[in-house]
């Protein structure tokens, strides 16, 4: 070997060497120290109450940019803007300031609820604990006729943001023409036909609009406040709003353009369908020039790639001073689908505030580059009761005959000592401590205490602690006592181990997968063989939709509405078939018998049943649940699901602590119209 | 040479054909269908559709009928230039493509051009002086551009960005010019932010080509030919240069076709991670959504441009590799 050659072999095991110390150095850089700031906050609204009971403003105010547009002519006074009686928002911390930007980042054209959720139009609205049902668009609402009769108030001069009047005229064209029309509404919205009967509607006068039913319906004002009735931003683009803009939309609908107009409309856009145009055109994420009552306009729509609002100049809400809500100017949504990407933007400080697709996992990073980036992390709580509820298919059984087998996973699954032993092989503190950061309550399946619906702490752990000498004694004492070699339980009909899949997608807020693998190996320690299977979300929701899974994941839903937790849909991941049924009125899937009869009764009764009673039955439908595990549940309030929140310093009147529930659309309750910017 | 490139158009339209079928087949093979999908993503979000209106909405939508029908609607259309409305996005395919094609082109030849800079000349001097210093030090630098996945690759050089520099690497456009109308100050912003993309994935590809380049080479430089040219006083870079260099560029000529589909397909989670608005992650996000007429126009597109671009490579072979003969001449 030459020198040269030899020199030269040396030099490259030194650069290897160097490569390597470096490649160590920059890894130690990126491990900063958790620093220790807190995540819980100095309690920033807390007991804060958005009901105003103050003397109503008399003199009003705006933003500089629409007083500028006013002393120009281009606009109505805001005294003319604002409705008589318009809403008053006391805010969280102090009267805000005008102007500025709301900077966030969204995840594409599928993540409407992104910016649905801000806007919050809904026709009543809950407050900030997020149990209290106050007016919003409604200026108030009774119930009559022993709950058959349901009237809403609306605001006098209320306008939309095109300026044109809102009145129940708004409400009429919305339920006559759109909700009723079965092109474009086929299935109508299961809010408005309690018990199979679809109510009916009247416009009493300008500002006063009826429901009626044949049967008492207690529970609709609550249901006016949440996701089930939702308002225009988040409900209009499949046309089940219950109210829209008819002095608009009724040039894309076929009874009242003229046929040419309408055809040369579909074509410009270059669309097959006059349904097509109008969920377009009546699609408040796609369409800037459809009015709205919401504080922002959208400007460019969802599908650009920088999604931007606007302040809505017509807004109906006031702060105690009478300034004219909102605070903040603008809202520019960057498209980011990448969830990495996105949690990189905000430890820049790029986003002024979202809890949407902020993961739990980096809350560490995101804690150790707060002062940096100028933020502060807080942390709301779900008030889904859990946020990760393993469900076993009760119906799997029906699968196995299907295929042809002799049933023996869905036999197990079905056998309620098996569930037992399954919720006390789990280990609920090391799911908190791994998965969920020590951040949620290990319980059992049920709602969050402080819902009416909570059965009492006597069920909080009920079959939900560890106690893995009980699992191996049930499991034995249920014929399951022959094992293989390796320790894992033989199935009854002599065909190798029993083995159970759980299948999750990866692709959820919650780390599903992670709790999985962590479930495997918890249920290997009384002996049961587990497969992890971790899908993308359709091919998940199929193997649930199509009965075929043993057990999957999901969230329990919203305390505040516990009946959808009995088996109503196809998507019961519980028991899809039984769900089926339901769904089908009796012609697929099997009929319910026992306590899935007995829990869908509750469901049907809670529709009807005056409030103290429809309590009671709630009560009662968690205490089957607690009993029986067809949920099993392991973590709850954690702020796993959309409520890891991300403030900028100078970004106030967000409270620390906010109503976490999908039904309730946070972070409306927190009413971002009274957020503002502080220089 | 004009009948060979005719008979080969013949030949691409047939494949593309073939393609049109294969992938429209391919979109429909996972369970579920578009609303299904679109089901599940609410879901994941916290909102709840039932399932009776879905299948109301299947109806509207045409996804009941059975697959050869929506197939030929698919294709009859597009021979009158409509490539149908996407589902997910509810606005023509042609209006979501454009620009993002054009953006993909552009993003694909900065990324060649990046790497055949650097690609080319290193390879050559690899070769040349092999078991140099310089040798194994692009050498340690090739394998470790090939081992790194590019997307680790695009967030390890974003995070570092931002802590070191507290620059903002991701996108190819400033947020003012993102919506903006096609202008000087737009291109010259394009240009700004494109060198980051370009080089994280033209890197891997960097590595690759060196690699490769360098074996080539080393097999070429050893027969008699370049040893006789040495031999009779040519200097070594004129040697090398004229005669091997153009044989061991063989591959990556053939292999120009590919990199339009591989930049879309094989890079889309860096153009997920990089915020690119090319093709990639709209493709994937249609494959998802089995939004079928969205991804169906662009995988075939795709096909088109790949067929071309094997044309193209094939024809540019015939030139640039002297011992290419064309079938039936002499």
């Amino acid at each position: 070997m030459s020198r040269r050659e030899d020199s030269s072999r040396r030099l490259a095991i030194l650069i290897l060497v160097l490569a390597v110390a470096a490649a160590v150095g920059v890894g130690s850089m990126f491990r900063k120290p958790m620093s220790t700031a807190s995540v819980l906050g100095e309690g920033i609204g807390k007991g804060h109450s958005f009901i105003y009971e103050g003397p109503m403003p008399t003199e009003f105010s705006e933003a500089p940019e629409l007083a500028a547009l006013v002393a120009k002519g281009e606009l109505p006074p805001v005294e003319e803007r604002l409705p008589e009686e318009p809403l008053v928002i006391p805010p969280v911390e102090r009267i805000g300031k005008y102007g500025g930007t709301w900077r966030r980042a969204f995840t594409g054209p599928a993540d409407g609820q992104n910016i649905d959720r801000l806007q919050h139009d809904h026709v009543l609205y809950y407050d900030l604990d997020g149990t209290t049902l106050m007016p919003h668009i409604a200026k108030s609402w009774e119930v009559k006729d022993g709950g058959r009769v349901f009237e809403l108030k609306l605001r006098k001069g209320m306008k939309w943001s095109d300026g044109h009047p809102f009145t129940a005229d708004d409400f009429e064209f919305a339920h006559n023409e759109l909700i009723l029309n079965d092109d474009l509404v086929p299935v109508k919205p299961p809010w408005l036909r309690p018990g199979g009967k679809l109510g009916k509607f009247k416009k009493v006068d300008e500002t006063t609009i009826r429901y009626e039913f044949a049967e008492p319906y207690y529970i609709l004002p609550r249901l006016y406040g949440t996701a089930a009735v939702a308002g225009q931003s988040a409900a209009g683009a499949w046309q089940t709003c219950v109210y829209a803009p008819g002095h608009y939309l009724k040039q894309f609908h076929p009874d009242y353009a003229s046929k040419e107009n309408l055809k040369k409309e579909v074509e410009g856009a270059g669309l097959d369908n006059w349904v097509q145009l109008f969920r377009q055109r009546s699609d408040a994420d796609r369409n800037p020039d459809l009015p709205v009552v919401a504080p922002w306009v959208m400007e460019k729509p969802i599908t650009s790639r920088l999604f931007t609002l606007k302040r809505n100049p017509y807004y109906w809400a006031v702060d105690p001073e009478g300034n004219q809500l909102p605070y903040i100017d603008r809202i520019t949504m960057h498209l980011t689908q990448n969830m990495e990407a996105l949690n990189l933007r905000a430890m820049r400080g790029d986003i002024d505030m979202q809890h949407r697709h902020v993961k739990l996992a980096d809350v560490p990073v995101l804690v150790a580059n707060a002062d940096k980036g100028g933020y502060r992390v807080r942390f709301w709580r779900s008030y889904s009761g859990t946020a990760c509820a393993i469900y076993v298919n009760q119906t799997y059984r029906e699968k196995e005959i299907e295929m042809g087998k002799k049933p023996e996973v869905g036999k197990w699954l079905a056998n309620r000592q098996f569930r037992i032993a399954l919720s006390h092989g789990v280990d609920r503190d090391a799911i908190n401590d791994l998965v969920f950061l020590g951040t949620g309550t290990p319980r059992a399946v049920l709602c969050a205490p402080q819902s009416p619906y909570y059965p009492g702490p006597k069920y909080e752990h009920l079959y939900s602690t560890l106690d893995i000498e009980k699992a191996n004694a049930i499991l034995d004492d249920i014929g399951l006592k022959e094992k293989n070699r390796d320790g894992f339980r033989l199935r009854s009909d002599g065909e190798g181990p029993l083995v159970i899949t759980i299948s999750v997608t990866g692709d959820a807020f919650v780390d599903y997968a992670g709790v999985a693998q962590l479930l495997a190996e918890h249920w290997a320690r009384i002996g049961l063989k587990i497969h992890v299977s971790v899908l993308g979300r359709n091919a998940s929701w199929q193997r649930t939709v199509q009965n075929e899974h043993h057990i999957t994941m999901w969230e329990t839903g919203a305390s505040d509405a516990p009946f959808g937790t009995a088996p109503i849909g196809s998507g019961c991941a519980y028991g899809p078939l039984i769900g089926l049924w339901y769904e089908s009125g009796g012609k697929k899937g099997i009929e319910p018998t026992g306590l899935f009869k007995e829990m869908i009764d509750l469901y049907e009764q809670s529709v009807t049943l005056p409030p103290a009673e429809c309590i009671a039955a709630g009560q009662e439908l968690w205490r089957i649940h607690a009993e029986n595990l067809f949920m099993i549940g392991t973590v709850g309030a954690s702020p796993a699901f959309n409520g890891v929140v991300v403030v900028k310093k100078n970004f106030r009147n967000v409270p620390d602590e906010a109503p976490n529930d999908s039904a309730l659309q946070n972070p409306g309750p927190a009413r971002p119209e009274q957020f503002f910017v502080d220089n | 040479m004009l009948a060979y490139i005719a008979r080969r158009t013949a030949l691409a339209v047939g494949t593309i054909l073939a393609i049109s079928v294969v992938s429209f087949v391919i979109i429909q093979l996972p369970p579920g269908d578009y609303l299904t999908a679109h089901i599940a993503t609410l879901r994941q979000q916290g909102d709840r559709v039932s399932l009776e209106q879905a299948a109301a909405l299947r109806a509207q939508y045409g996804l009941d009928r059975p697959i050869y029908v929506q197939y030929g609607l698919w294709v009859g259309n597009m021979l009158r230039g409509d490539f149908g409305v996407s589902l997910h996005y509810n606005e023509p395919v042609s209006k979501l493509i454009g620009e993002r094609l054009l953006l993909t082109v552009i993003l694909s030849l900065a990324a060649v051009l990046f790497t055949w800079i650097l690609a080319v000349p290193i390879g050559i001097y690899s070769a040349v002086r092999q078991h140099s210093v310089g040798d194994y030090l692009f050498t340690f630098v090739g394998f470790i551009g090939i081992a790194i996945p590019s997307f680790m690759l695009a967030l390890v050089l974003m995070y570092g960005a931002y802590a070191w520099f507290g620059l903002s690497v991701d996108g190819l456009f400033s947020d003012e010019f993102i919506e903006a109308e096609w202008s000087m100050a737009r291109i010259w912003d394009l240009l700004k932010h494109l060198w980051v993309p370009g080089i994280i994935l033209g890197a891997a590809g960097t590595a690759q080509l060196i690699r490769i380049l360098r074996a080539n080479l080393l097999d070429e430089l050893r027969k008699p030919y370049v040893v006789a040219a040495r031999a009779k006083g040519l200097s070594l870079w004129r040697a090398v240069v004229k005669y091997p260099v153009r044989v061991a560029l063989n591959p990556l000529i053939s292999t120009v076709g590919y990199i339009l589909p591989a930049l879309v397909s094989g890079s889309v989670i860096v153009s997920v991670v990089l915020n690119l608005p090319t093709v990639g992650p709209l493709l994937w996000g249609a494959l998802l959504q089995q939004d079928m007429y969205l991804a169906g126009t662009i995988v075939l597109l795709l096909s088109t441009l790949t067929v071309i671009g094997t044309l193209i490579s094939d024809i540019l072979l015939v030139i640039l590799d002297p011992r290419i003969r064309l079938e039936g001449k002499r």
